[in-house]
């Protein structure tokens, strides 16, 4: 059963008592809040995702609420619990949502080192991959958004997992975080897309997420092979261009990327060298949406 | 508590009961264990009985995850620990290693699982300031400049101010003695320094003998630590129990060294506590020996209502109505052993109003 | 006395290559390091057998590409002193 089957009140009631638990990728997350931002948030962006109800083992603990404590009656501010610890400081309540997707974030890149786990989009179409890693402010988020209606399935837009043993991209299938212009933009590039409503913070500006396509949420048990490593970067007026980009330097870039890869040590090191042994690297500039999905639509697996 | 122990307790009691654990206490057993920071050593326990295949997919990558999470960390330490000796070369000062580090480098059961922030170091109290100069020199930097703090770790406590690599970011604590110069036991830095064992060739490097780590572990244990790891560092002390238990006379040079050396109120706490949480098979005439050690009548009782609910688990799961106040109550008392009243009192009094600190900094 | 440079004791490095780029693995450290090719076969002699400057150079002029300007030995002493920072090499003298 996927959580669009049930009720606001359901959703809520499972959320106030022992937990939501939701299938997210290879993750059971298990998800409990009294906050309406979040529980309406979860209900329009996790419709299509499939509940765990009878999951006796939940791979995360996932809190969102307002402090137990007095401090809860001096501002609407709420904490991101990790198994009923905050590790952060408080954000306003609005940002309920958000800070569950960056919270969750953070508890997949600091504890499932099962993975190798790159700050970085990860996408797929016809069985190969692009990884695009990218600072923030590089138009990665917007061009996955773009992409993913557009012919390719996302894997994240966020948290590239590499497994250790085959290589593969393992998907998570979540919403896509769109900032500021961004958001105006896929409101018209892809209007078919389902959008949360826009929260404002004073240091990111104002952040929607977007709820990932059905299709991508139905095949997130399957990983995909990277055949591109590709860096991306929003530049006005650029026309859109790919230009071959060393292995050794994007070898080094991954891993300066990545969470864990000083984790893995060798091992780490292995993984990137091998997988670029069969990928090709780009940097890619543009200031054009439709013009990157033809320029990706032509792209050739390695040889 | 809730009636029954912990699971985590059950566990690192009876690991062999472990493949047949439902999923949903898995669930718990790793939140306990991650809390506890007991994680890898369950992997461990588990593992050493062939049996981690059997442990359900999901519990199972959180065990290895964490698994790999220390053997990286204890990749760095050993990177570190030759990072330290080359930078004191010149010194031809011998360096002794304290807590994890030792257990690590000396390779002891014990140092499997154990993940640790800093690393701990004993050199002699007239070294202090050419072994400071040299590590500040080669990269080490002071972590604070309050003058305040500066004068609390100098003059009272039993160390220097942690110093940190400017570019590895390691944390580096020097000490020159293992409770500080106001507390109310005094054992001897220099036996402890003289009964150190070598561990490498060109004998720089140190590790304290077996009795005297043992001391040194109950003593940071129930006289020196405010119990944040509590249960950790109590596995530990059982780890180490249990490893040199086999070597002749260890239980008799045991109580004869805590007498020499000022310990046997925390070597008696260390037996009561680690046999009674985690059955550690310590020898009868041992656990009387070691009664010399006891507080007056009535304490021992209260001493446990304290304990075992400050060396449980830290999770929600663990606690009762009292947890927070024994933990507090301890945290009180450790200071309390550190420093006498005339101290104390200005100084927390200095903590609170004088320079509020961000969490984590001691 | 003759000084001569060796490999960290205990060094364990991976390499892998894409034509004249190469990427070390250092198992010490823990770092991932991008070498030019007469960086790298500085590197790699000296995992051989602990070098002096002179030998150095030697060894890189003999497979050197001949058209490529050839590393000074003020270069290769820069370079072992950079490769010691990095917790790559050390100084001995015998």
């Amino acid at each position: 059963m996927k959580l669009g089957n049930l009720s606001y009140d359901a959703t809520a009631s499972k959320l106030t008592t022992d937990g939501l638990r939701l299938r997210t990728g290879p993750f059971i997350t298990s998800i409990r809040t009294h906050t309406p931002e979040l529980t309406a948030g979860l209900q329009l962006l996790y419709a299509d995702h499939i509940l765990k109800e009878d999951a006796e083992f939940s791979d995360f603990h996932i809190g969102v609420d307002r402090p137990r404590n007095l401090r809860r009656w001096l501002h609407p501010q709420i904490f991101f619990y990790f198994d009923e610890v905050a590790p952060f400081n408080p954000f306003p309540s609005e940002q309920a949502l958000p800070l569950f997707e960056w919270g969750l974030n953070w508890a997949i890149s600091q504890h499932a080192h099962q993975y190798l786990i790159i700050h970085a989009a990860v996408i797929e179409k016809d069985g190969h991959a692009v990884i695009m890693p990218a600072p923030p402010g590089s138009g990665k988020s917007t061009l996955c958004a773009g992409l993913v209606h557009n012919g390719w399935r996302l894997l994240s837009d966020e948290l590239t997992l590499l497994d250790l043993h085959s290589g593969q991209a393992v998907p998570l299938a979540r919403p896509v975080g769109l900032k500021n212009d961004s958001i105006e933009v896929i409101r018209h590039f892809a209007p078919q897309a389902t959008l949360s409503p826009m929260t404002v913070d004073t240091h990111k500006g104002a952040v929607a997420l977007m709820k990932p396509p059905a299709e991508s949420v139905e095949k997130s048990d399957q990983p995909a092979h990277p055949a591109w490593v590709i860096f991306p970067k929003y530049i006005a007026g650029a026309a859109a261009t790919l230009t071959p980009h060393s292995k050794a330097e994007a070898c080094i870039a991954l891993g300066d990327n990545a969470f864990n890869y000083s984790i893995h040590g060798v091992n780490g090191f292995n993984l990137l060298t091998n997988m670029l042994d069969h990928c090709d690297c780009y940097d890619f500039s543009y200031s054009n949406l439709s013009d990157a999905v033809s320029i990706f639509s032509q792209l050739e697996p390695p040889a | 508590m809730s009636g029954s122990p912990p699971i985590l307790l059950h566990a690192l009691n009876h690991p062999e009961n472990m493949a047949s654990l439902s999923l949903s206490s898995w669930d718990l057993l790793i939140r306990q264990a991650r809390s506890a920071g007991l994680l890898t050593n369950l992997h461990d326990a588990i593992d050493r009985l062939g049996e981690l295949d059997s442990v359900p997919e999901r519990p199972r990558n959180h065990l290895k995850s964490a698994r790999t999470l220390t053997d990286k960390h204890q990749r760095d330490v050993h990177w570190e620990v030759s990072c330290i000796l080359e930078a004191l070369k010149a010194l031809k000062q011998p360096i002794t290693l304290l807590k994890g580090t030792a257990y690590l480098i000396a390779d002891l059961p014990v140092s499997k699982g154990r993940l640790f922030s800093d690393i701990d170091i004993l050199v002699p109290k007239e070294a202090i300031e050419e072994v400071e100069q040299t590590l500040r020199l080669k990269g080490w930097m002071l972590t604070t400049h309050d003058a305040y703090d500066q004068r609390y770790y100098r003059t009272w406590m039993h160390e220097l101010p942690p110093l940190r690599h400017a570019t590895r970011n390691t944390v580096l604590d020097v000490h020159h003695n293992i409770l500080p110069e106001t507390a109310r036991l005094h054992p001897s830095p220099k036996k402890l320094l003289q009964a150190a064992i070598s561990v490498n060739e060109d004998n720089s490097l140190y590790v304290l003998n077996p009795a005297d780590m043992v001391l040194h572990s109950a003593t940071h244990l129930f006289h020196d630590g405010e119990l944040e790891h509590g249960l950790r560092d109590l596995v530990d002390l059982d780890g180490l129990l249990r490893h040199f238990g086999g070597q002749e006379d260890f239980w008799l040079g045991l109580v004869e060294r805590a007498g020499e050396m000022d310990l046997t109120r925390p070597l008696y706490y260390a037996l009561r506590y680690s046999k009674k949480f985690l059955g550690t098979p310590i020898p009868e005439e041992t656990m009387i020996a070691s009664q010399t050690g006891s507080p007056p009548a009535f304490m021992p009782y209260w001493m446990d209502m304290l304990f075992l609910r400050a060396l449980a688990p830290d999770h929600r799961s663990c606690r009762d109505w009292f947890s927070g106040t024994a933990r507090l109550l301890l945290f009180i008392r450790a200071h309390f052993l550190r420093m006498p009243l005339h101290l104390l009192i200005p100084h927390l009094f200095h903590k609170a109003f004088i320079s509020p600190r961000s969490n984590g900094e001691t | 006395m003759e000084i001569y440079w060796r490999l960290t004791p205990g060094s364990k490095l991976t390499w892998h290559s894409w034509g004249s780029e190469h990427l070390v693995f250092n198992d010490n450290s823990g770092a991932t390091h991008l070498l030019p090719l007469e960086a790298a076969k500085a590197l790699q002699a000296l995992t051989a057998a602990p070098q002096t400057i002179s030998q150095l150079r030697d060894t890189i002029l003999e497979t050197a590409d001949k058209s490529m300007p050839h590393p000074s030995a003020e270069w290769l002493e820069e370079l072992l002193k950079q490769f010691q920072q990095l917790g790559l090499s050390q100084l001995i003298s015998e």
